[in-house]
């Protein structure tokens, strides 16, 4: 069971799951509750000898109905690897069930926001090493999609849209471009390889993209994950955060896939932690207690290196 | 949307019996989404499993 509680003073809803304390915490590998249930194994979550993408609802939930959702994503059966290393048709399947996902969690009442993410390393809390990913369907739209709402307001019209605009006028923070995607390191970025990867063209969401959009999606997911791999040479700890449109007030032909999507620009964030090979940047005094971001690193550095080494690691 | 079908549970389950060789679970049992085929299971326990299967080019 979760409730909701409104914090007055900050504005925000607090979620209270607290089943989630005796939530599965870095098993040992023999007992990953990810991998596939084989002969003679202990059960798993999966209870199949072989899979190639599952979806589960979470054991230990954050949200539930009637009240939002909280899924499970497991990219592979294979425990090892991450993301990019994923063979890129397998990647590119991914983008379809995120697709697949928010469609039908959109088109539930109870979900006002489907939110697909990732947490890679124990920086920043990751409890199972089995390459997977989350998707909370939140039954309010959360502080920052509504922030980057107030940004559309703010800008008179799509704030990604216009954000790309600058950045690709000024260069200087891009890291990667396709056809279809941009990724740079933002004006204003709160950590030190902070990346945006931002759909070129004005796509709400992954339902709006074309498929081979979805393609090129994947393959810069990867891309740049290889890079952040590479930059410092072992298993890059990062946040993955997919922003779409909300899906608040979604009509039934939207929910199939046609219709108005609302208004959000498809992009995906990453926030990693690490500010150089051994050292993470906390959130501390300004950052928790006056909700100011102290930087220790200029994004045009930060980008020139990360640039030069995605570059690099291919 | 495809009926939802009780997968066969953690605690029970045969490891060796692959999905494929259930013939009750034959009929409706693959909804196409894109390149994929979707598969849903309703776990002992209640919970939604959902299998994604590569139709087109393989993993």
């Amino acid at each position: 069971v979760t409730e909701l509680r409104f914090n007055e003073l900050r504005g925000e809803q607090v979620d209270y799951a607290i089943h989630r304390q005796e939530r599965t915490f870095l098993p040992s590998r023999e007992h990953c509750p990810l991998d596939p249930t084989l002969p003679g194994r202990p059960p798993t979550e999966i209870p199949f000898p072989s899979f190639e993408i599952a979806v589960f609802e979470n054991r230990f939930p954050a949200f539930t109905p009637p009240h939002g959702a909280a899924e499970v994503v497991v990219y592979t059966p294979d425990h090892e690897g991450s993301f990019a290393t994923l063979t890129p048709r397998r990647a590119e399947d991914l983008m379809w069930v995120w697709r697949h996902r928010y469609l039908e969690l959109g088109a539930r009442a109870d979900v006002d926001y489907v939110f697909i993410f990732e947490n890679r390393g124990v920086e920043v809390g990751v409890t199972l090493h089995h390459p997977h990913g989350q998707i909370y369907g939140y039954p309010f739209i959360p502080p920052v999609p509504m922030l980057e709402l107030a940004a559309d307001e703010r800008l008179g019209g799509c704030a990604p849209c216009s954000l790309l605009a600058d950045e690709l006028r000024d260069g200087r923070r891009i890291v990667y471009e396709s056809p279809a995607l941009v990724a740079y390191v933002p004006f204003a970025a709160r950590w030190a390889y902070e990346v945006h990867l931002v759909m070129r063209e004005h796509r709400p969401s992954l339902a709006a993209c074309e498929p081979q959009e979805l393609g090129e999606l994947a393959a810069a997911l990867q891309t740049l994950v290889r890079g952040y791999d590479a930059l410092f040479d072992r298993p890059f700890p990062y946040v993955m955060a997919v922003h779409q449109a909300p899906t608040a007030g979604w009509s039934p032909a939207t929910a199939e896939g046609r219709g108005e999507l609302g208004a959000g620009h498809l992009h995906a964030e990453f926030y990693p932690p690490l500010r150089t090979a051994d050292k993470l940047k906390y959130l501390a005094g300004s950052e928790q207690g006056a909700g100011a971001f102290i930087s220790d690193t200029l994004p045009e550095e930060s980008a020139a290196v990360l640039r030069e080494t995605i570059v690099r690691a291919g | 949307m495809a009926r939802k079908r009780t997968a066969p549970g953690a605690s029970g389950h045969d490891a060796g019996e692959d999905s494929e060789d259930r013939p009750d679970q034959d009929a409706e049992k693959h909804e196409p989404f894109g390149p994929l085929a979707v598969e849903r299971h309703v776990k002992d326990d209640g919970r939604a499993l959902i299998l994604y299967t590569d139709c087109e080019g393989g993993p």
